[in-house]
Order: structure tokens, then C-alpha cells, then sequence
């Protein structure tokens, strides 16, 4: 290819690459990025001499002055400084497009597209960015090298000199068609450099100490909005997120055991006030921040040993509502992020139905711990009488028996005739569970009727529906019994990735079930809703592939976004474990290994001398090599001189006859030209070298053959 | 340029950081202290490397200045935020840094130049100077690289620069320049740099390559000259003409001979410039004394001095060629020393690089120096120093005021 358009090819890729970052972080809109899109590719055809560039300068002109006009009413009206200014950069790259003549419009390029890579760091903290980086990385490189070559042949390559004092002009032009420049050999050793570019990176990366005082711009990614964990939960809305396969949340259980210990619900939001259409909070706003105690935020119960704790450890994707996920039941989190002025700013809190929450100023994934235990068997609280229960409940918690106020009174009835004579709360909630499982049916495809209400139609009229209805079905004919229950939103179960080593809950899995109360402060999970159509297993190739996709992005939270003080203390704990191990001193009093420090020394000695020796032995070869070349200069000299003077040398006889002829001629100082070109012969053909200083002196001494007197 | 470290020393500066990284971990001092260690030890070794292979230069261009802005200010952005993907972008700034160090080093490395100077050249006519790059390196190429001499302590205007160089190849070049003054002039070395790879920084290391170049004095057609003589020399001239225009030999073209004396066909075979030359008839005699004394008072530093030197060298030069090309028999006597210059040219060589050198002195008395008598005398001498020397001058030119 010719050099000319593997530079351009290879600007393009590098810009190309920088507005992707950007674009994919999802601030521009779709029309913009399309826009962007339409427009770059546009530009790779409008040049000069096809396009008469300066023509239009006039009119770029206007429009940078719009755009920044544009800008500037955006950063006093939205206060969005990052985006006006992203958005202005775009448009300026797209300029300079259209525009590049020069090689000062190139560098300009190379400068918008930098910036637009550094702007991303906050736009796009997405995998995407990651693989960009690494094709950025490629790309500048090459441009970078392709750039500089071009600009000093432009500058350099103006006059060529030959045998005549006359320089003649180069074609540069011609140069840079040139297709022997740059070849694939080229690329792929530029291509080598750049994946050094990137270790170097990535070791600055790890290496450099996290003291982040977290002034000006955070990181920040777009958050997840889901229905069912916003204040207000709007009935018949999960049927919508059902099959959505996003990943939310992601899972490790440090004791692999952990992973089967609970039953998988995962616990969010609970409301307490039903309208008939929408579950809320009817003391939304009455939260209060949690103390940490130990390094954890107790929630409920922590500190109990009765049972083990199950531990997890959570990486949450940014949502809207920013609850901390946990098992049920959960007893206290921890985050995990190093003590940073940003990481400061966050605070826990806790709502009065037990939803944790957590504030922080910026949005990337949120990384914690969860602990949890098995929820107690309240078995007394059960087999309370049903009387007694009614009567506490009553007195204790009354907003959880609160009813729509326009219930349908067949509600009532259906619930007295299921509950029937049960002597016991326990009974009784058993029975409705009973009732609505064997009687209702399962099902995301809803055919609501509007003339009722959404639950009198869930129960009398179509008789199916998902887990909110069953779920808020079970609470409301509780509780125009008498019987507190208030409904819980979450997550239940999640798909285990192998190749990550964890549980990744997608929105599909959000979950409703009910949670009864016992007495204050205790409460139990029921769930009333039957199971749905068994899911098929995938196990495609694209299922794997999606797998393998999700374990990366886990990775690169894990290791790139989130990466702190804590993980650079760990690395360098882990790096020192195994050395010691190495040493054998893993028991802390051993003698270390002697082989293993022989070995170790043989390894680094043999990396630095190996190259030294073949260095020592390339250097001889070399020497010949030079000196040889040096000594066929030596005889040109020498028959240059002779030839001033009238003693040419004929064509075809070798250094040895003119020598001879020389001295047959009576040439001037002919016997020392036969010592020199002996000497010649001798280090042309025989291998050997010029001692120190001897070619110098025998230059001269040719020099002085020419002065020589006839 | 291929000077390489003393091999003994090269290697006990490997094997002493390879032995105290493994005195460091017999003695059981943990990872982070042997990697300083090592780093200690291989930052001395590349420096006493380095120092073995001369003195580099390095300095920022423009666009390098702001790459070390930029990576300041994003490394404060990335410490200030905590934004781990800025670390990313910071490593990549430095990375650049460090590989376009290492490539520029790479490209210099096992680099020879040689000059090849024409013997002599007149001041004011440009000449080329072959440049001969050799990259004895035996994998690698070199890229970009920039040759510029150095004379009396400054590098010329023209560079030469080669743009690849293959592992083991050598590459030529010539570059133009030209010397308004006579004189010696020492080249003192070359100064070989490159930009590669991406014209962050300029790294350059100088050569030793002495040499030295005489610039003989400016020759005329003395019809350009100043000469207010012109009628003695055309009236010599005229002489000569019409007693010998008959053959008498080729001989190559030599600065200020007379264009319509060239044998073009001659020429055209030999690619260079051959002259016909003619017999003549008798051998006519003209003696150029130069006056090389000035008074006391006279600052020889002054420019206007060495101008005015300059000048009486180059009427002479060119008096001399042109007598030569006429075959008259010329002598030079310039001070003390006296040249001859045969009718067929023989010994205005050497009478140039006389001119060539020439300086002037303070005499040590202010009394007149005789020259003697001698054919057609023709004197040069600087116009306040003209009293300094007497003779019987066919002739007198003065330079200065």
C-alpha cells in the first residue's frame, strides 16, 4: 500500500477510535452519534485536489463559532461542562476532517482525538473503553511513526544533490506514493512497539499509588432504571423486565459452600401501602444512616453467632435506586472501596421497612459485602392463636393492614372463606399461599381488563398473572383478615457463570414475595407464587459467548474501575506471600531454598550475558566487515591520485597488476602504493583489520603520493 | 561512532547488580528491596553504557513540551479524581516517553558516518560534501536520521538526512555549502540526531571527525576585478596574442580559466571539463608582490582589515590564475617567502594555499622594504600600508581604507 494512504488509514483508525469511546458512552444521543458517524466517513473522500478546500473555510469558520456559541449556552444553562465541551470537541474533530491539508491540521487531529480519549475515561467506563484503549493504543503508535516520517520527508526531502552542484528539487509527492516505505513488515513490528506502549501502561497503572482526593470530575456511568425498585412500584410492571437479560448484579461467594447455603432471594425494597394500583412507602423518607461498627454497617441482628454468616461479595451495576442487594436475611454490609475523600462521601442508611441504601456522589459499578443468615424458624410466632395475633397486630403494626379504600368486598370474603377456622397465624398465611398456588396460574401474558381493579382482576377475572400479583394477592387478603404482611421487591436465583466463578442476576430474575410479620422487628418470607414454565437451560455457543463477555466486564470492574489502595496493598501482600513461598519460608522460620535462589541467579545472569556474548562475537564480523569496505575506498583513493597524474588504471586487471605497472611506469612513489595496496589486499581478502589510526595514515599517505615529485 | 565500552567493564557492571540481587535475597530482604536493587543496578549499567558511547543530547521539540505538560496534567487529574481509566491514559503518555527514548537510542546506536571533504575549494564557489552513513547494527534498521557538521564549533546550515538505513547497509549523501572567506577551517566533528520515533524529542550525539578544509582565496576573471591596471595586463595580454595560439596539450578546467579555451567534446566523453592548451612562443615574466606588513596601529582583529586582506588575496589569486592560464612565469612574493609558477601552471597550488593563509603583520620597524626589481611588478598592498614597501611597481593595487 501506498505510504500516503497507509497514513491516512491509520489517522482514521486512531480518530476513529477516540470518537467511538465516546459515542459509546452514550452521552451523545443516537442522532448525533450518527451525525459524527455520517460525517467522519464523509471526510475521508472530501480532499484536496478532488475538493477545493478553501472554498469552504468560510463556512467552517461560521459554524465552529456556532458550535461554540452552542457550548457556551449549554455549560450557563445545563451546567453539563464535560458534555458541552465533549460535544464541542466532536464537532471540531469533524472540522479538522474536512479540512486536513497540512501536517499542523493532522497534528491537530491527533490532539482532538487524545482529548476525546481522556474525556471518555469519564463518559465511558465500559469494557468498550477497554478494548478502545488497546486499538488506540495500536493506532497511535502507527500514526504517531507514520506522521513523523512524513513531515521530516516534507521537510527535509527538498533538494537533492548529485554530481553536479546543482540540486535539483525532490518530488515529495512521489516519495510519499511510495509503496516500498511501509510494508505489513512494517505494521507488525510498529504493532509489537505498541503492545510495549501498553505494558508500559498497564504497569503505571498497578504500580502507581491510588491517593485519590476525588475533587472536579468523578466517573460516572449511566444508570439502570428498573421498574420495581423505584419509591413507587406500579402493579403488573415486572411482566415488562421478565425476559430482559441485562446483568444487574454480580455475585462471588468467598466459601464456595455459601452458594447453596440460603435459599437465592435477594432482598431490595418492601412497601407497606397498596392503593389498589401501587405499592409504596407510606413513611418514605424516614431513613437513617446506619453507624459502622468494625468495618461494617450492622443492619439487622449482627453479631448473633447462632448461626454462620454467608458472606458475598457484590458488584452492583449503577442503578436509579440505589439499594444494596443482599440474602435474606441480611445483617450488615461493608464497602469494600478504599478511604478516599470520594469514597467519604458515602453514607449507608436504613429505611423503616429495613431496605438498605447507600449515597455516593459518583456512579460506576458499586462494589460490597453482604453478610447473611438463615432466617429463624419463628416457630412460636407461628402457632401464636390467630386472636392473639389480630389483637397485636393491630396494636403494633397498623400500617401493615392497611387496605385500598375502594376493595372490592369479594376480596374479603374470598380471604375469610380460604382462612376459614385456621387456629393459627402460621396456618392461616399456609392456606391462602395454598389457595392462590393451586388455584392461580402463572403467567407473563397478562390480559388485563380496565373495568377492574388490577387485583379483583388478577383473582376473579383473568385468575392468572406473575409474582407481584400472587405476591400483593397474598398480603391484601391477609390482611382484610387481620394479618400483617407488607411486599418485598428483589431478585430470585441468578445463572452461575462458570468462567467468572459467580452468580450474575440479570432484571429477568426480579422477584416479588410477601414477608409476614410475626411481631416487631420479626418478620418471615413467604412466597406465594407458583413456579412459572420451567426456563430451558441455554447452553449455545451464544449463551457461552454472553457468558464469557459478562466474566470480562465482572474483570474489568473488578481490576480497572475499581481498582484501589486496598487491591495495590493486596497484589504487592500476594506478591510477597509468594516469594516467601518460594523461599520456603512459608512457615516463617525455614532457611531458604538455595536451588531456587541458584536457579534464580543463573536466570538473570544468563538474560544479561547471553546478549552480551553474542554481541562480542557479532563484533569481530563486524570490523571486517567495515574495515573491509573502508579498504576498497583506500584503492579508489589511490587510483583517483594515479589518474590525476597520467597513470590510469586499465579496465580488468586487478589491484595487484596496477601496482605492478606503477613501478613499470617508474610512477611517482610506486613502491609505497605497492605497500598500500598489499595492505589492501590483505584486509579486503585476508580477513584482517586496520590497526588503530593506520587507515588514517595511510589516507594521507596516499594523499602525499599525489604531491609526489616525477 | 562504533566505539563500544570496554567489554570487562561492561560486564562486571552486569554481574555486580546480578550478585548483590542474589547476596539481597540469601540474606532474605523482601521482593520490593531486591527490585530496587536491581533497578539501581540496571540503571547503572545502561549509564555506564551510555557513557562508554559518547555524549547524547536530548531536548524537547514543541510537541514534546506539550506531551510532558499533558502527562503532568493528566497524571494530577488521575491522582485528584481516583479515575482509574486516566491512570490508564497516564501510563500510555509515559509508555510513549519511555519507548520514544528507547527507539532513539536504538536508531543511534551502532551508527558510523563518514565526511568526504574536497581537498580545496575557493571561498565564495559552493562545493559538496559526501556524507556516508553506515548502520553496522545487524538486525535493526535506523530511522530518520539527521547528519549535520560542525565548523569551528557551529553546525552548518544543511543537514543531510536519511530516512532508513537497513541493518548492515551504508547510504550517501552530499550536502551543499560554501565558505565566503579564505581561510582554514577545522571540522571538528558530526553531530548525528534523530526525531524517531515520534518527534517528541531531538536526541543527538557528536562524532569525533576532525578535518580540516583549506579555502583558497576568491578567483576572478580580472575583468571583473577592480584593477585600475587593466591596461597593463591588457597590454600584456595583448602582447602574448598572435605569438603562440598553436596546440600544446589538454589539461582538466581549473576555477577561473577562460570558458572558450574548453574542449567540449573532450569534455563531453570524460564527464568533467578538459581545457585545450597552447603553446607559447617565450616565456613572459610577471612578479605579484602582496605587502603582508601593516602599521602598528592598524587593529588586525578589525573586520575591516581582514576584508581588506581578503581582498588583496583574492586580486592576487586571481592574478595569478590569470597569468597562469596565459603562460607568463609568475612569481608570488608575499612577505618573505617568494613562489614561482611555471608558464605551464606548475606550483600555483601551492602559491594559493600561500594566499590562502596569509595574514597580516605589524612590521618591526616602519621602515620601507625593498622588493627588488623584477619584471612587471605588481604590487597589493592595504592602502595605509603602501609605504611600507618600494619598488619599482609596474603597478600598485590597495585594498582598505
Amino acid at each position: 500500500m501506498r505510504f500516503i494512504v497507509v497514513h491516512k488509514v491509520c489517522t482514521y483508525l486512531m480518530v476513529g477510535t477516540a470518537l467511538a469511546a465516546v459515542l459509546l458512552g452514550g452521552d451523545v444521543g443516537p442522532v448525533g452519534a450518527a451525525l459524527v458517524v455520517l460525517a467522519t466517513a464523509a471526510s475521508w473522500f472530501w480532499e484536496a485536489p478532488r475538493v477545493a478546500l478553501p472554498r469552504y473555510e468560510k463556512l467552517w469558520n461560521i459554524a465552529t463559532l456556532a458550535m461554540l456559541v452552542r457550548a457556551g449556552v449549554a455549560i450557563t444553562v445545563d451546567a453539563s461542562v464535560l458534555q458541552a465541551v465533549s460535544d464541542f470537541v466532536l464537532f471540531l474533530t469533524v472540522n479538522r476532517l474536512f479540512n486536513r491539508r497540512t501536517s499542523r491540521e493532522y497534528q491537530q487531529l491527533y490532539v482532538l482525538s487524545f482529548l476525546q480519549m481522556t474525556a471518555a475515561t469519564v463518559l465511558n467506563a465500559e469494557l468498550s473503553y477497554g478494548l478502545l484503549f488497546l486499538l488506540y493504543v495500536v493506532a497511535s503508535t502507527w500514526t504517531l511513526i507514520l506522521f513523523h516520517l512524513k513531515r521530516e520527508m516534507e521537510e527535509n526531502y527538498l533538494l537533492k544533490y548529485g554530481e553536479s552542484l546543482e540540486g535539483r528539487p525532490v518530488r515529495v509527492q512521489r516519495v510519499m506514493n511510495s509503496r516500498k516505505l511501509v510494508g505489513p513488515r512494517f505494521l507488525v513490528v510498529t504493532c509489537l512497539l505498541s503492545l510495549g506502549v501498553f505494558a508500559g501502561a498497564a504497569t503505571v497503572f498497578f504500580l502507581f499509588p491510588r491517593v485519590g482526593f476525588g475533587y472536579f470530575f468523578g466517573q460516572r456511568r449511566g444508570g439502570i432504571t428498573m421498574s420495581g425498585f423505584t419509591d413507587q412500584v406500579e402493579l403488573g410492571h415486572f411482566g415488562v423486565i421478565k425476559n430482559d437479560p441485562t446483568v444487574v448484579m454480580r455475585v462471588e461467594f468467598p466459601r464456595a459452600t455459601d452458594r447453596e447455603a440460603l435459599a437465592p432471594y435477594w432482598r431490595a425494597l418492601a412497601f407497606d401501602h397498596y392503593d389498589g394500583h401501587r405499592w409504596t412507602k407510606s413513611r418514605g423518607g424516614m431513613d437513617r444512616p446506619i453507624r459502622r461498627r468494625d468495618g461494617v454497617y450492622p443492619v439487622a441482628g449482627w453479631g448473633d453467632p447462632a448461626d454462620p454468616v454467608v458472606e458475598q461479595r457484590i458488584y452492583l451495576e449503577p442503578m436509579e435506586a440505589r439499594v444494596l442487594f443482599g440474602l435474606s436475611r441480611l445483617e450488615a454490609v461493608a464497602l469494600d472501596a478504599a478511604e478516599t475523600p470520594l469514597s467519604r462521601r458515602r453514607t449507608v442508611r436504613q429505611d423503616p421497612e429495613g431496605d438498605v441504601v447507600y449515597e455516593q456522589p459518583d456512579q460506576v459499578a458499586f462494589r460490597y459485602t453482604a453478610y447473611s443468615r438463615r432466617e429463624p424458624v419463628p416457630a412460636a410466632a407461628l402457632g401464636a392463636p390467630l386472636a392473639a395475633y389480630r389483637e397485636a397486630a393491630r396494636r403494633q403494626a397498623p400500617r401493615y393492614l392497611q387496605l385500598p379504600l375502594d376493595l372490592d368486598p369479594r376480596v374479603a370474603a374470598l380471604a375469610a372463606e380460604i382462612i376459614g377456622d385456621a387456629p393459627t397465624v402460621g396456618e392461616a398465611a399456609r392456606r391462602v399461599e395454598r389457595w392462590l398456588e393451586s388455584n392461580l396460574r402463572y403467567s407473563l401474558d397478562l390480559g388485563r381488563d380496565d373495568r377492574y381493579a388490577p387485583l379483583e382482576d388478577f383473582l376473579f377475572v383473568q385468575r392468572r398473572g406473575h409474582c407481584e400479583y400472587f405476591a400483593t394477592a397474598m398480603i391484601i387478603l391477609l390482611r382484610t383478615q387481620g394479618i400483617a404482611a407488607r411486599n418485598v421487591n428483589g431478585f430470585l436465583g441468578g445463572t452461575w457463570n462458570s468462567f467468572g466463578g459467580y452468580l450474575a442476576i440479570s432484571q429477568g430474575e426480579a422477584h416479588s414475595w410477601v414477608e409476614l410479620w410475626l411481631g416487631p422487628g420479626q418478620w418471615v418470607t413467604r412466597d406465594p407464587t407458583p413456579g412459572g414454565p420451567p426456563r430451558a437451560v441455554e447452553t449455545g455457543l451464544f449463551t457461552r459467548l454472553r457468558e464469557m463477555a459478562d466474566a470480562l466486564r465482572l474483570r474489568w470492574y473488578k481490576y480497572i474501575i475499581e481498582y484501589d489502595l486496598d487491591d495495590q496493598a493486596s497484589a504487592f501482600h500476594a506478591l510477597r506471600d509468594v516469594w516467601q513461598e518460594t523461599l520456603g519460608r512459608s512457615g516463617g522460620g525455614g532457611r531458604p531454598r538455595t536451588g531456587v535462589l541458584v536457579a534464580l541467579a543463573v536466570l538473570v545472569a544468563a538474560l544479561i550475558l547471553i546478549p552480551l556474548v553474542r554481541r562480542r562475537r557479532a563484533a569481530p564480523a563486524q570490523a571486517r566487515r567495515l574495515a573491509s569496505e573502508a579498504a576498497a575506498d583506500l584503492l579508489d583513493a589511490l587510483v583517483r591520485t594515479y589518474r590525476r597524474r597520467g597513470f590510469d588504471r586499465r579496465p580488468g586487471t586487478t589491484a595487484r597488476e596496477y601496482a605492478d605497472s606503477l613501478l613499470a611506469r617508474e610512477a611517482p612513489g610506486a613502491e609505497r602504493a605497492r605497500a598500500i595496496i598489499e595492505r589492501y589486499e590483505g584486509v579486503r581478502f585476508g580477513g584482517e583489520v586496520f590497526a588503530p589510526d593506520e587507515l588514517r595514515r595511510l589516507r594521507a599517505e596516499v594523499r602525499t603520493l599525489g604531491r609526489e615529485p616525477t | 561512532m562504533n566505539a563500544s565500552p570496554p567489554a570487562r567493564g561492561r560486564l562486571a557492571g552486569c554481574i555486580a547488580p546480578v550478585a548483590l540481587i542474589a547476596i539481597l535475597a540469601a540474606l532474605g530482604i523482601p521482593p520490593l528491596g531486591i527490585a530496587i536493587a536491581a533497578a539501581i543496578g540496571l540503571i547503572g549499567t545502561a549509564l555506564s553504557a551510555r557513557r562508554a558511547r559518547g555524549r547524547s543530547r536530548l531536548r524537547f521539540t514543541r510537541e514534546g513540551r506539550y506531551l510532558v505538560a499533558i502527562t503532568l496534567g493528566i497524571g494530577f487529574a488521575a491522582v485528584n479524581t481516583g479515575n482509574n481509566l486516566l491512570f490508564l491514559v497516564l501510563g500510555m503518555l509515559l509508555s510513549f516517553i519511555i519507548v520514544s527514548g528507547v527507539l532513539s537510542e536504538q536508531t543511534l546506536r551502532g551508527l558510523a558516518v563518514v565526511r568526504d571533504l574536497p581537498r580545496e575549494v575557493h571561498a565564495g564557489h559552493p562545493f559538496l560534501t559526501g556524507i556516508t552513513l553506515t548502520n553496522t547494527k545487524t538486525r535493526l534498521p535506523s530511522f530518520s536520521i539527521q547528519v549535520e557538521d560542525i565548523v569551528d564549533g557551529r553546525p552548518v546550515a544543511k543537514k543531510c538526512y536519511f530516512l532508513k538505513v537497513p541493518a548492515g547497509a551504508s547510504q550517501q549523501t552530499s550536502y551543499r555549502s560554501e565558505f565566503p572567506r579564505r581561510g582554514a577551517y577545522a571540522y571538528q566533528g558530526l553531530r548525528v540526531g534523530t526525531r524517531f520515533p515520534f518527534s517528541f524529542f531531538v536526541k543527538s550525539r557528536e562524532l569525533e571527525a576532525p578535518g580540516r578544509l583549506l579555502v583558497l582565496p576568491k578567483v576572478s576573471p580580472v575583468a571583473e576585478l577592480p584593477l585600475p591596471a587593466q591596461s597593463l595586463v591588457g597590454e600584456l595580454d595583448q602582447r602574448r596574442r598572435g605569438l603562440g595560439r598553436e596546440f600544446h596539450g589538454l589539461r582538466h578546467h581549473r576555477p577561473g580559466d577562460d570558458a572558450r579555451d574548453v574542449h567540449w567534446k573532450r569534455s563531453a566523453r570524460e564527464g568533467r571539463l578538459i581545457l585545450r592548451e597552447y603553446a607559447s612562443q617565450g616565456t613572459r615574466r610577471v612578479t605579484v608582490v602582496i605587502n603582508d606588513r601593516v602599521p602598528a596601529d592598524l587593529d588586525l582583529g578589525a573586520e575591516a582589515v581582514r576584508d581588506a586582506l581578503d581582498e588583496c588575496c583574492d586580486v592576487a589569486a586571481s592574478l595569478l590564475v590569470h597569468f597562469t592560464q596565459r603562460h607568463y612565469g609568475v612569481e608570488l612574493r608575499a612577505g618573505s617567502q617568494s613562489h614561482f609558477i611555471d608558464a605551464e601552471g606548475r606550483g600555483l597550488v601551492e602559491a594559493l594555499r600561500v594566499l590562502a593563509l596569509l595574514t597580516f603583520s605589524p612590521p618591526a620597524e616602519e621602515a620601507a622594504r625593498p622588493v627588488g626589481s623584477a619584471d612587471s611588478l605588481i604590487l597589493i598592498s592595504h592602502r595605509r600600508a603602501r609605504h611600507l614597501v618600494a619598488g619599482p611597481f609596474a603597478h600598485v593595487f590597495e585594498a582598505g581604507a
